[in-house]
């Protein structure tokens, strides 16, 4: 009895946190009951990411809810909600599976594992719900796919570096997490393109976890066991991570591929015999991915020519590839060698890109996407 | 009334009321439970309840098991490949299902007759079973034929899934295996080590038959969780572990071992299942989501060990009737 | 008769220390003979500076450990990566001062985390293991709450230049917390009044009340004391990284245990010390740097330090035989 009470009280105690904090949150974020007749009162959207340990994840998450408010504003969505998982594949699931239960138009849904997300999309494709991946690949019939060319972002980069070296050289590389599927894509890219360099040899590859202290530790450990590095290949989020080893190994860095946080691009600016690369893999992708979802639930049809192969299988021509949007280096040369073959992404010189950045904190990423207008002039009929 | 007052003592009625309660919220908050919501809940969180027994018992004798998680990856992963190389989907979930039996084992062996600490014995062989299916599958890939996940979600009769029955067996050889005195000498090896062994109870014996036991489990929610998401993924199985030591918890099972039972910790996977779900649907900043998670989470793990502390309820007890009965 | 004391407790001490010490110059020896450069001045500055941070978590896990009862602190990872977010956001007129603030601050911010934890363990009665956990998902929900996912601030200069060298391979970091190590184990451990008395709760609590001591403050004050630790040691990571992103730490939980044992302490509590965890952070240490030096993939890598840890083990913590 007494059991019972305490029991009791304690549960009233936590259902008064979880009203609080549905007040405390923002007012308007209430499961509305017009969230299922669509088209007059506006669409939900629901977005479910599958990653949230760095600042990239965060940007791209404050980038996808400010495009979502503008939206809003203008009436064409009435409610979105957003959910984010530390890379766990079932509670990704469970969010998305609370969402198509809350009523959603849409599900955005950006996956801690591209295979994971088979029993989901089923149950929102039965539902009438539309799926668009976004960000992160992965292939299922019946979605879509709008990320961001991988491939690309990272032969721009093995090809600098090996054109920079002049053919020829030992490089060390740091990856991002293995087993996802960007790191997949971006490797596969890499070989391919090392494969026609064939005097540049690479000495390592190890993972760096998309994490500035992982690359670190990784990078010291390089500079201990190699005495004879040319250039370091490695992807976003990493650089700074790397440059601090090498200084506390007292070393400086000729050559490296870089990132495009701000803080990076800082120190890349002070340092003169220092020279790197940035390619954006923007945050702001994900501003593509809402404008796409909105365009189809508003019954657009998508230009069929903007389809290419999805990257999981060649079969199903469901995706929208996104090429980087910068291409930052000293010089901003747009008809570089690295550049070929990427006419959409535009080359600017690292003063414009330290402007562009200007008032933004340390950690921000260069950032930049299209506009609405450019969106449905690239990829709708 | 008699009834009443007996459900309430029961260990597991915290977790009970919780999963009660929130449900209804969900209910309340998206105007109705669906069928197929439930369905699917269900569907995506037999692995997590399969765990939550499988640790259960484990801490039932006075241990622990955070290894339950990388097993299920280790499983995910050979039913992947070896289905991939050709064999049937069927060898291939028994074989899965062994290597997770060939792991409890291992931990067994460790913790039982090498007696290590449970704790680190089972970071370290979780670090070992990670590694393995890193090793095989190093990139998520690899897929198998829908029809196993339709077999997974039908059912006999159409009307009683698969994975429900699957818990279901699972109870049933707990179940069995408590009313024999193996029960009961595993429930007072948890009460007291020392006092079990002196009582000539075969103490390694039970660790080691416990840990197999768990590894089971683990191998049951491996095939269900392959069949969920039809394809392989070497790291699924990471967060499980210690959620599941959660849902113990949280269903009453006292880490000191020798209080509770599985009943209270399914119930407490279900209840964290319906957690991570409503806390989307209350549509909070993502920013504060994982913060009221896990605040609700704190006083649900509070709740369940105050109502089942004894001493605490006394002296609560003393307080609001003075010298009365024993409820 | 305290000469014959003092040297029955150096022989003990000296006997849980070897293995430790062992392992270090065997691993030592195996990584010189891997590579050229493993034993350069770089390499074991970088190797004594993450050994650094993993010492200070394991002083915060010995602490909680020996204070027995299944002590543990699931929550060190945790609450060093909240104070690697929020430490670098002081920002005072003078660096040098916004460092000594920063310390400050982020001692009293775990601490208080320390203190709940104590609060769940002994007056609400949650399992160490259980309280710990579930605060580390409190703190981490927290973490991302305040930061809204982006840290906003750079680290200043003054907080970098912990990773200045100082003589040799020692870098201000390193001897920073070497000294920090021995005052902590001399004076924290085992001259004061306070560590005698976690020691005696530690081995038998019903015992220590007994003699008058108050063991549910004992014991809260060891978390409240790991708490400030892990605190301390989460600024220094961010020191060393130079940014902080959200869970960086979240390894160093498990490690700082596994340390902890690997050096001597035993996990029942009241015996335990410092140092050993120091060791057993060497060990660690050591271990991760060759795996990656081997350019091993990284399952394998998983799989090798899983077997090392439980051969590790094996030797050394296994519980004594019933019989007795």
């Amino acid at each position: 009895m007494k059991k019972r009470i305490i029991s009791i009280i304690i549960v009233v105690s936590m259902i008064a946190t979880l009203v609080t904090g549905c007040g405390s949150g923002d007012s308007t974020k209430n499961a509305t009951t017009e969230s299922t007749d669509a088209s007059e009162e506006g669409f939900v959207i629901g977005f479910s990411n599958g990653y949230w340990g760095n600042t990239w994840r965060a940007q791209m998450v404050e980038d996808f809810e400010a495009r979502c408010e503008e939206y809003k504003e203008d009436g064409i969505i009435a409610d979105y909600m957003v959910s984010n998982t530390e890379s766990d594949a079932t509670e990704q699931l469970n969010q998305i599976n609370a969402m198509i239960d809350a009523g959603v138009d849409a599900l955005i849904i950006d996956p801690v594992s591209p295979t994971t997300l088979t029993s989901a999309v089923q149950s929102a494709l039965d539902k009438g719900i539309l799926v668009v991946i976004g960000s992160d690949p992965a292939a299922y019939e019946g979605t879509y796919c709008v990320c961001g060319n991988d491939a690309a972002f990272q032969s721009i980069l093995t090809t600098w570096i090996c054109e920079k070296l002049g053919g020829k050289g030992n490089i060390v590389s740091i990856t991002g997490e293995a087993g996802v599927g960007t790191d997949i894509l971006r490797q596969d890219a890499a070989a391919e393109i090392l494969a026609k360099y064939p005097n540049i040899k690479e000495l390592a590859s190890v993972p760096g976890r998309w994490s500035e202290t992982e690359a670190q530790s990784v990078m010291s450990t390089y500079l201990s066991t190699y005495d004879n590095i040319d250039g370091v290949l490695t992807q976003d989020v990493m650089a700074e991570g790397i440059l601090k080893a090498f200084e506390n190994a007292g070393e400086t860095p000729s050559l490296m591929t870089g990132d495009t946080v701000k803080s990076f691009l800082t120190t890349w600016s002070e340092m003169d015999d220092f020279d790197s690369i940035g390619v954006t893999y923007t945050c702001g992708f994900i501003c593509t991915v809402l404008d796409v979802a909105v365009g189809l639930l508003q019954g657009e049809e998508l230009n069929e020519s903007a389809l290419v192969a999805n990257p999981y299988d060649k079969n199903l021509k469901n995706t929208i590839m996104l090429d980087p949007t910068y291409v930052v280096t000293r010089e901003g040369d747009q008809d570089a060698v690295w550049m070929e073959g990427h006419d959409l992404s535009k080359a600017i010189t690292l003063d414009k890109a330290l402007e562009m950045v200007a008032d933004k904190a340390d950690t921000n990423f260069l950032d930049g996407w299209l506009s609405r207008e450019e969106v449905a002039e690239a990829y709708f009929k | 009334m008699i009834k009443g007052k007996k459900v309430v003592s029961q260990s597991f009625f915290p977790s009970l009321l919780l999963l009660v309660i929130f449900f209804a919220i969900m209910g309340v908050m998206n105007h109705g439970l669906t069928l197929s919501f439930v369905k699917s809940l269900i569907l995506t969180n037999t692995p997590a309840l399969c765990l939550a027994i499988g640790v259960t018992v484990t801490i039932l004798v006075g241990g622990t098991d955070i290894s339950l998680g990388s097993i299920v990856s280790l499983v995910n992963v050979v039913i992947i490949t070896l289905a991939g190389l050709g064999y049937s989907i069927t060898i291939s979930a028994l074989i899965g299902l062994l290597v997770a039996v060939i792991c409890g084992v291992f931990n067994g062996i460790v913790i039982g007759i090498m007696r290590v600490n449970p704790l680190l014995t089972t970071f370290a062989t979780s670090t070992i079973y990670a590694g393995i299916a890193l090793w095989i599958l190093p990139n998520p890939g690899g897929s198998i034929d829908y029809a196993f996940a339709k077999w997974y979600m039908g059912g006999l009769f159409g009307f009683i899934m698969t994975p429900v029955m699957l818990l279901i067996l699972l109870v049933f050889i707990w179940a069995g295996a408590i009313r024999t005195p193996f029960g009961l000498k595993a429930y007072a090896l948890g009460c007291n080590e020392k006092k079990a062994y002196a009582s000539g109870i075969n103490v390694n014996g039970i660790r080691v038959l416990v840990h197999t036991f768990a590894g089971l489990t683990a191998g049951v929610a491996g095939i269900c969780l392959t069949a969920t998401i039809c394809s392989g993924s070497p790291t699924v199985g990471a967060t499980m572990s210690l959620n599941s030591i959660a849902a113990a918890v949280i269903g009453g099972v006292s880490l000191n071992g020798g209080k509770g039972g599985i009943f209270g910790a399914i119930l407490g996977a279900g209840f964290l299942s319906i957690l991570s779900s409503i806390v989307v649907a209350a549509n909070f900043s993502s920013y504060s989501q994982s913060f009221i998670k896990g605040l609700i989470l704190l006083i649900g793990v509070i709740a369940s060990i105050l109502a089942g502390d004894k001493v605490l309820k006394d002296k609560i007890k003393g307080i609001f009737c003075k010298g009365g009965a024993k409820s | 008769m305290s000469q014959a004391k003092n040297n029955i407790m150096i022989e003990t001490l000296k006997n849980s220390y070897t293995p430790a010490i062992v392992g270090s110059i065997l691993l030592l020896i195996f990584g010189r003979v891997l590579s050229k450069g493993f034993l350069s001045i770089n390499n074991i500055s970088s190797i004594l500076m993450m050994t650094s941070i993993l010492t200070m978590a394991s002083i915060a896990q010995a602490a909680v450990i020996i204070s027995g009862d299944s002590g543990l602190d699931m929550s060190i990872g945790a609450i060093m990566s909240m104070t690697a977010l929020f430490g670098p956001m002081i920002v005072l007129q003078s660096e040098g001062a916004s460092v000594a603030v920063m310390v400050i601050a982020v001692i009293v911010m775990g601490g208080m985390v320390g203190l709940i934890n104590g609060i769940g363990v002994q007056f609400l009665k949650v399992v160490p293991l259980v309280m710990t956990l579930i605060m580390s998902s409190v703190v981490n929900g927290f973490s991302i709450f305040i930061t809204k996912g982006q840290p906003a601030v750079s680290v200043n200069d003054a907080l970098l230049g912990i990773s200045k060298q100082l003589v040799g391979p020692v870098r201000i970091l390193s001897a920073i917390v070497i000294i920090l190590l021995v005052l902590l184990e001399v004076f924290f451990l085992r001259k004061s009044n306070y560590g005698r008395s976690l020691f005696l709760v530690g081995n038998n609590t019903n015992a220590a009340n007994l003699c008058g001591i108050n063991s549910k403050w004992v014991i809260i004050f060891a978390y409240v004391f790991a708490g400030a630790i892990a605190g301390l040691a989460g600024l220094m990571l961010v020191g060393y990284a130079g940014t902080a992103q959200m869970n960086m730490a979240s390894s160093y939980t498990m490690l700082s245990v596994a340390a902890v044992v690997i050096g001597g302490t035993k996990l029942t509590g009241g015996k335990g010390t410092f140092i050993g965890g120091a060791l057993g952070a060497l060990v660690l240490i050591l271990i991760a740097t060759i795996l990656q030096a081997l350019n091993m993939v990284a399952g394998l890598r998983s799989l090798i330090q899983g077997v090392i840890l439980i051969a590790i083990l094996m030797v050394n913590s296994r519980a004594p035989k019933l019989r007795q």
